[in-house]
């Protein structure tokens, strides 16, 4: 892929995963195999895992035994990860918020090592009973 | 593709030593927690965590809570020989600066 391949292609997966503990595992293995086939570098792979990790998680524990499905998109530079579940998101804690103390409360907190990793966090949850949170950075 | 579910191995170097390798997540950080906890609270503990090969959320809950429990108890629990992906994760949360790192 030469560079203006690389700022102009824009390619999408989707995956939709049984609500286990077994999903997370699942969604960092299919993305990464995905974000490799894209020439995405290593540093922001590793990244990409913790994200879809702790998204995955949270939608688990949001709505435990319920299918949720990952969406992610490179668009030029900017990668895209959202994780849509039934039930609710958690609350994203302001980063100057959070502490040690936060990631021992139950669900919710892994939102704040997402928004540590990406450049914008957004919770959608505009259709009543679904939640979409959506983690976009840029991978140059 | 079916991933294989996250494992991972505990080997007790002593009654208050362990080394921890494979993915810590969801699946696997309940395991973490119980075998930092059979190193019991009456001395300081080590983890050597050389062999994470990833860690999230979940997993530093269980450090988190040993942290805490061992602390109350007026000892440490030694973080050792961090891996790339666990050092990073602490340096993203800043646990870096409230965990013992060695």
């Amino acid at each position: 892929m030469n560079d203006s391949d690389r700022r102009t292609r824009k390619t999408l997966m989707q995956r939709t995963y049984e609500g286990s503990t077994s999903a997370s595992a699942g969604a960092r293995a299919d993305l990464d195999t995905w974000l490799a086939a894209c020439d995405v570098v290593d540093a922001v792979r590793a990244d990409a895992a913790l994200i879809v990790s702790e998204l995955t998680s949270n939608a688990y524990e949001a709505a435990p035994g319920a299918d949720m499905e990952l969406t992610s998109s490179l668009a030029g530079p900017v990668l895209t990860i959202a994780v849509t579940n039934r039930g609710g998101a958690g609350r994203v804690p302001d980063r100057a918020d959070w502490g040690p103390e936060d990631l021992l409360s139950s669900r919710g907190r892994g939102l704040a090592i997402v928004d540590a990793l990406s450049d914008s966090v957004v919770v959608d949850e505009s259709t009543p009973g679904w939640t979409t949170v959506t983690a976009t950075l840029r991978v140059d | 593709m079916t991933a294989q579910p996250s494992r991972i191995t505990v080997d007790h170097a002593g009654d208050h030593s362990l080394s921890v390798a494979g993915v810590v997540d969801s699946h696997t950080a309940d395991e973490l927690l119980d075998a930092l906890r059979s190193c019991g609270t009456d001395q300081d503990v080590t983890a050597s965590l050389a062999g994470v090969e990833f860690m999230d959320s979940s997993g530093l809950r269980a450090v988190v809570t040993v942290h805490q429990e061992l602390d109350a108890a007026g000892h440490r629990l030694v973080l050792a020989d961090c891996s790339p992906t666990v050092t990073r994760l602490l340096e993203i949360t800043g646990l870096d600066g409230h965990l013992n790192v060695s």
